[in-house]
């Protein structure tokens, strides 16, 4: 297994964990809880970019990584 | 007209009077009655059967007497509803029987109540010891109320200052294996919702006994075959753990990195992470 591999399968679980947020935001019927799974939702959609962003750069350079 | 036609008739008559009168007297459980309510209702059911047995008593002179016994209650009741002095006098107030922790023994004697019927009254409340009470009222229905000290009081979410979620009054959408659209509808579901639902627990509506959403729009069922296992809402908890695992792997993934942009990246994302884990977890967990 490599770095980049284990990196993209924590990005699949974010966008599950991101997608999960928001079907529970969208489902809830109290207020606090809404506004708290949206501003989770958005603290991970900002992460999700984070990471996405780095495996573009993984794919490029793969090689750095071998030993891991 | 025969005698035993005669009462039946009386008594289905009063039947009908009493049924309106209890009606129009409103909702009151028989352990709220006072003494007067007591009397007042002894009185019409005595009158009423007299009536209806003693054929010797003129109806109309009966109907009468459950009038007035009925419907002047009824009266003061409106009365007592606008006037609070009426209340005051017609009901009575409530004694205080211990303040600031200390027993008031003037008031326990004006109420006629004795050292026995105050402790058994505590201990009706599960106070078993006087000195864990602040403040404790004899009510005019004849019960006490009881404020505990402070640290006498159960512990809660706020005392901890702990946040805990809102909840919503859950809504039955099943039962006996019959699913209601109106409960469904007012959360927003509908029955395609429900039956994937059903589908993930694994089991047919027609055996579910009661199935209901929380205000987290979760389902959760009791079946009528008892020796199945019933399956929990596992949503939340698995969302929940598996943020938490995606904060562990952040964290080995800025340990092995050896880029320097990376590692700080990782490490900003983990504390992110970490701090949505903490948002969400008191609406996540259980």
């Amino acid at each position: 297994m490599t770095v980049a591999s284990d990196v993209k399968q924590c990005l699949a679980n974010m966008k599950s964990v991101e997608g999960g947020l928001e079907s529970l935001a969208l489902r809830t019927e109290d207020e606090n809880a809404k506004i708290t799974f949206q501003e989770a939702q958005n603290i991970l959609e900002e992460i999700i970019r984070g990471l996405k962003r780095r495996t573009a750069v993984l794919e490029m350079e793969e090689d750095q990584y071998k030993g891991f | 007209m025969p005698a035993w036609l005669e009462v039946a008739s009386r008594a289905f008559l009063f039947l009908v009077l009493l049924f309106v009168i209890a009606k129009l007297a409103g909702k009151k459980h028989i352990t709220d009655f006072s003494f007067f309510d007591f009397v007042i209702a002894i009185a019409v059911g005595t009158i009423t059967g007299i009536t209806t047995i003693g054929l010797e008593t003129s109806v109309l002179e009966g109907i009468i007497g459950v009038a007035v016994f009925g419907l002047i209650p009824i009266l003061i009741s409106l009365v007592l509803l606008k006037s609070k002095t009426a209340r005051e006098n017609i009901e009575g107030e409530a004694a205080v029987l211990i303040k600031d922790g200390k027993i008031l023994e003037d008031n326990l004697k004006t109420e006629n109540m004795t050292t026995d019927k105050l402790l058994e009254s505590l201990r009706k409340k599960d106070v078993f010891q006087v000195a864990d009470v602040e403040f404790a009222t004899l009510e005019p229905s004849g019960g006490i109320s009881v404020l505990l000290k402070k640290e006498n009081q159960p512990l809660t979410a706020k005392d901890l200052g702990v946040t805990v979620p809102g909840t919503k009054e859950p809504q039955t959408v099943i039962m006996d294996g019959e699913i209601f659209d109106e409960p469904l509808a007012t959360v927003g579901l509908n029955r395609r919702w429900l039956k994937t639902e059903l589908e993930k627990l694994g089991v047919t509506v027609e055996n579910v006994f009661i199935g209901q959403v929380d205000s987290y729009g979760q389902l959760t069922v009791d079946l009528f075959d008892d020796k199945l296992e019933q399956a929990r809402p596992v949503e939340k908890p698995q969302l929940l753990a598996v943020m938490k695992k995606c904060q562990a792997d952040l964290e080995n993934f800025a340990l092995a990195t050896e880029a320097d942009d990376a590692k700080k990246m990782y490490e900003k994302n983990s504390k992110l992470l970490q701090s949505a884990i903490e948002k969400v977890t008191p609406y996540l967990r259980g």
